[in-house]
């Protein structure tokens, strides 16, 4: 997941789809197991089928330096802390992990791999251990070879408490994790090393686990980044993908190199990648137009992507505009541990028919993205369109919405956060203004993105009563945006994603349950709870599920961008002409 | 400076003489030498018909002084009528019924819009100057307010900061000694503050209860931002108060007054303030353009004036968006960013010049 600070609002961003957290994969037997996993990989395709661009398998060029812009620089390099958008897409080039997508687009790039693991992992009857055996070969790039203790040392350091990961909300299901969470133990007893086998005890059978495992929290780490545990995060060391990072510094640039001891199977066709950070996208817009800059990781102009559309074409094979549907959903979350819609679901509903969705589309510019009045994105197991909410707004929505809004307007102030990077000030006035004609005096508080969304994320600082947030897919399925954004159970924690302090006994109880289900009826229960949250109590008002757009430089020779992994073209395949 | 009004060496009976005064006609033997003379009586004149009539000659000045009269006119009681006459306010978007084109972009100057009426018809209303942004707001009106905005918060800064400066200034300048000394270094403390570090310390603090304080007319943000530049912009004319002070104390006239028995603050009101009204003036004229600046900086930079309230500073942030299409946008806060800070720059030449006219330009 990440931010994505040269988009109009940057958000999370997204990681994408995998095994099919639906299909079970606990079983009795291996065969079963298999055959459960294929309708898993099958089920991924053709979900992520229709959204794939065709194009054929790039005709690489190697060497040369690739050099990408961001607008704002990244949270940390660190492969526990990060969990921003820009910092996965680098992450992907650096990191081997157990289970990785593969460097392909379309359907062939939707299905998670083994990578480091030899191949799929021996799962117990009871669906509860995990055992993967270690595929010799893989290399740091300070040559230290790749080991089974290498994904231990990552779970351990990714739980550590010093290190205070955002992220450690998806070790929920890992044995011993949370006593070393809560620093009543050093390392997590349910993940062991034996030889060249790693075991992984989990709590519970857990359908989506395998697809947690290509989060870049889990990749492996070489023994001197284990032994440093630095909450601040490190930003250079040995990584195991095809490249490493070998300089950075921060709010300038980053440096990616190839790793010379590389022998997996992913490309890694330029010599270097480098990242420059802090320009504007107007003038990255220009760079990339100049040729000076390779790819504006953070876009550029929302009102030029028509002339660059018109100018240069759409989604052509190896073109220089590329757009891709996203798993993700920008939304208003509505926080419902205030005054203002603490159990007072008639306002929380008349946002959602006085928000206008159109224009706050428009905001981005051409190709931004579709409206929306739902949770779950098209394309996520359990989307089911429910047309609570309009799309449009009408004089008729705004009188639903004032009809809805009376007498529950408790004073009518509320304080709005916004990011006060791109179009997100933009978007903030247009809900402002949509908020007026119901009655709420919204003040809008402009933040840096990250201290947005660190702030909203802890009870003790998130004094907002809503925020204007964005939500990619850490990976392809429903829990990662139903339980992981509205499970009241972790609205106490330091660090949490419930931004909307969505806390609902039933819902929850039905979120648990909905997380064990597997096969179709993981995503009818999905389908059941979006649809019920949003009729009966919306903890958000959602705005628009975006397209992730891409403008190259005329310098680039070939590209491959995998809608899994979520944001734009694969950096490690990138060539020049 | 020692030869203003209330100075004891003004000579004597009704007849000043002030700086660039033609003395000619008194060192023949005043009036009655004039007389003799056949010249027609010399009619004495006052400080500041002085003044007028030197800053009347500086035509440059005096456009100055016009526009900024305009302006003020233009921005308290220009904006409502045009916002009545035009049918709608400077924050209400027009999306889906002109305020943006064809292809999602504001719309350019001269543009019909509709506005959505409750019964679902269009009321059609004119954009002179286009939308202010993707959001399809006024840009015209937008302009008219934020030159509200602008003026309340030059004008409200530097009263502040002028009169804390010249308050202390006097006070260091006079007194000399411990208070000299405090006031100095409370200066220096001053010039070294990080602003810009206060600025965001304070939003991120008071900032949202400040932000509200409007006194029923100003706009949300004003406060804040004339609290911030008051009290981090004074150190400037303190230490010029101080200075002037520091010299006028010495002077005949004070010291005739001390021995004639008047107290410090006889002296200090009487005196030393009188002779700091020139310098005040000149100042007042440039801080309001450096203030203006300032706030458009600091909205540009999203602190400053609070949203959806338009200011200059935060026209010209949105405006980078649309250069390509739309590069009027940029151009029209410009200009009146540009006319204004012209304006009271040339006029606090022109007064600087007047009130003391062995200046050279």
């Amino acid at each position: 997941m990440s931010l994505l600070p040269v988009r109009p609002i940057p958000g999370r961003e997204t990681t994408g789809p995998v095994v099919r957290p639906g299909c079970s994969i606990e079983g009795s037997g291996m065969r079963n197991k298999k055959r459960l996993f294929g309708i898993v990989l099958a089920i991924s395709s053709l979900v992520l089928l229709a959204a794939s661009a065709a194009t054929a398998a790039p005709t690489a060029k190697k060497g040369g330096t690739i050099v990408v812009e961001f607008t704002t620089d990244v949270d940390y390099t660190d492969p526990q802390l990060s969990y921003y958008g820009e910092t996965w897409k680098l992450e992907g080039a650096t990191a081997c992990k157990l289970l990785n997508w593969p460097d392909k687009e379309g359907a062939a790039g939707a299905v998670a791999t083994p990578e480091v693991a030899a191949g799929l992992p021996v799962i117990s009857a009871n669906g509860k251990t995990y055992t993967f055996t270690i595929k010799p070969g893989f290399r740091f790039s300070n040559n230290k070879p790749v080991t089974a203790k290498s994904f231990v040392d990552a779970f351990n350091r990714f739980a550590n408490p010093k290190m205070q990961s955002t992220g450690v909300s998806f070790l929920d299901i890992v044995q011993g994790a949370q006593a070393v969470i809560d620093g009543k133990a050093s390392t997590i007893s349910g993940v062991k090393a034996r030889g060249n086998k790693l075991v992984v005890n989990l709590t519970k059978a857990s359908p989506d686990f395998l697809a947690r495992t290509t989060m870049p929290f889990m990749q492996a780490i070489d023994p001197t980044l284990a032994g440093q545990i630095d909450a601040n995060g490190i930003n250079t060391y040995a990584s195991c993908g095809p490249y490493y990072f070998s300089a950075r510094t921060p709010n300038r640039s980053i440096t990616l190199k190839r790793n010379p001891y590389y022998k997996g199977g992913r490309t890694a066709n330029a010599d270097t990648i480098q990242v420059n950070i802090g320009n504007d996208v107007a003038v990255e817009f220009q760079n990339v137009e100049k040729g000076t800059t390779d790819y504006a990781s953070g876009g550029i102009p929302p009102t030029e992507w028509k002339n660059v559309v018109s100018k240069y074409g759409l989604n052509k094979k190896d073109g220089r505009v590329q757009v891709r549907p996203l798993l993700d959903v920008r939304y208003v979350a509505m926080n419902h541990a205030r005054p203002l819609f603490k159990d007072n679901p008639g306002l929380a509903k008349a946002v959602n028919w006085a928000v206008d969705r159109q224009a706050f589309s428009a905001q981005g510019g051409y190709l931004y993205g579709k409206r929306t009045g739902q949770i779950l994105p098209p394309g996520m197991l359990g989307y089911k369109p429910a047309g609570i909410y309009p799309l449009k707004v009408t004089p008729n929505s705004i009188a639903t919405a004032k009809k809805l809004a009376g007498g529950n307007l408790r004073g009518g102030k509320a304080v709005m956060w916004a990011s006060n990077a791109g179009v997100a000030p933009l978007q903030a006035q247009l809900i402002q203004y949509n908020l007026k004609q119901i009655g709420i005096d919204a003040e809008i508080r402009l933040l840096p993105r990250a201290q947005q969304f660190t702030n909203a994320g802890n009870p003790k600082t998130s004094d907002y009563d809503m925020t204007v947030e964005r939500w990619g897919a850490d990976y392809a399925d429903p829990y990662d945006f139903i339980n992981i954004l509205l499970d009241g159970n972790q609205v106490t924690n330091p660090q949490h994603n419930n931004y909307a302090y969505f806390n609902v006994a039933k819902y929850n109880k039905q979120m648990a349950a909905a997380s064990l289900l597997t096969g179709p009826k993981r995503g009818t229960a999905y389908a059941a709870l979006d649809g019920a949250v949003m009729r009966e109590n919306p903890p958000w008002a959602p705005m628009v599920n975006s397209n992730d757009r891409t403008f190259l430089s005329n310098r680039v020779g070939c590209i491959t961008i995998n809608e899994a992994t979520g944001s734009g073209p694969l950096l490690n395949v990138i060539c020049l002409k | 400076m020692a030869d203003r009004p209330d100075s004891p060496e003004h000579g004597t009976g009704s007849i000043a003489i002030l700086p660039g005064t033609d003395t000619t006609a008194l060192e023949f033997g005043g009036a009655e030498a004039s007389e003799e003379l056949g010249l027609a009586s010399v009619r004495a004149r006052g400080y500041w018909e002085s003044v007028w009539l030197r800053l009347r000659r500086d035509r440059l000045a005096v456009a100055g002084g016009v526009f900024i009269i305009l302006l003020f006119v233009i921005a308290f009681t220009g904006a409502p009528i045009a916002s009545k006459l035009l049918g709608h306010g400077p924050n209400e978007p027009f999306l889906v019924s002109g305020g943006l084109d064809a292809d999602q972009l504001p719309a350019g100057p001269w543009t019909h819009v509709g506005k959505l009426m409750p019964d679902g018809s269009l009321d059609e209303q004119l954009f002179v100057l286009g939308s202010d942004s993707t959001l399809g707001r006024d840009e015209f009106l937008r302009l008219l307010y934020g030159a509200q905005v602008s003026l309340e918060v030059g004008v409200g800064a530097t009263f502040l900061s002028i009169f804390l400066g010249a308050l202390l200034g006097a006070i260091a300048g006079f007194y000399r000694g411990w208070s000299d000394t405090l006031i100095s270094r409370m200066v220096e403390l001053t010039m070294a503050f990080p602003y810009l570090l206060f600025v965001i310390t304070l939003g991120a603090t008071l900032g949202s209860r400040l932000n509200k304080v409007t006194f029923g007319f100003l706009g949300e943000g004003v406060v804040t931002l004339v609290l911030v530049f008051g009290l981090l912009g004074w150190f400037y004319s303190a230490r010029v108060f101080r200075g002037v002070t520091l010299s006028l104390r010495e002077k005949e006239f004070v010291e005739a007054a001390r021995m004639v028995g008047a107290s410090n603050w006889r002296i200090i009101r009487s005196h030393i303030l009188p002779h700091l009204v020139g310098p005040l003036i000149v100042l007042a004229t440039l801080s309001v353009a450096a203030f203006i600046l300032a706030e458009a900086c600091l909205s540009f930079l999203g602190l400053g004036i609070q949203l959806p309230t338009s200011s200059w500073g935060n026209l010209l942030a949105y405006a980078p968006q649309y250069y390509t299409e739309r590069p009027l946008l940029m151009v029209w806060p410009g200009i009146a960013l540009l006319l204004t800070t012209l304006a009271f720059n040339l006029l606090g030449d022109g007064l600087r010049d007047a009130f003391d006219p062995r200046s050279s330009r």
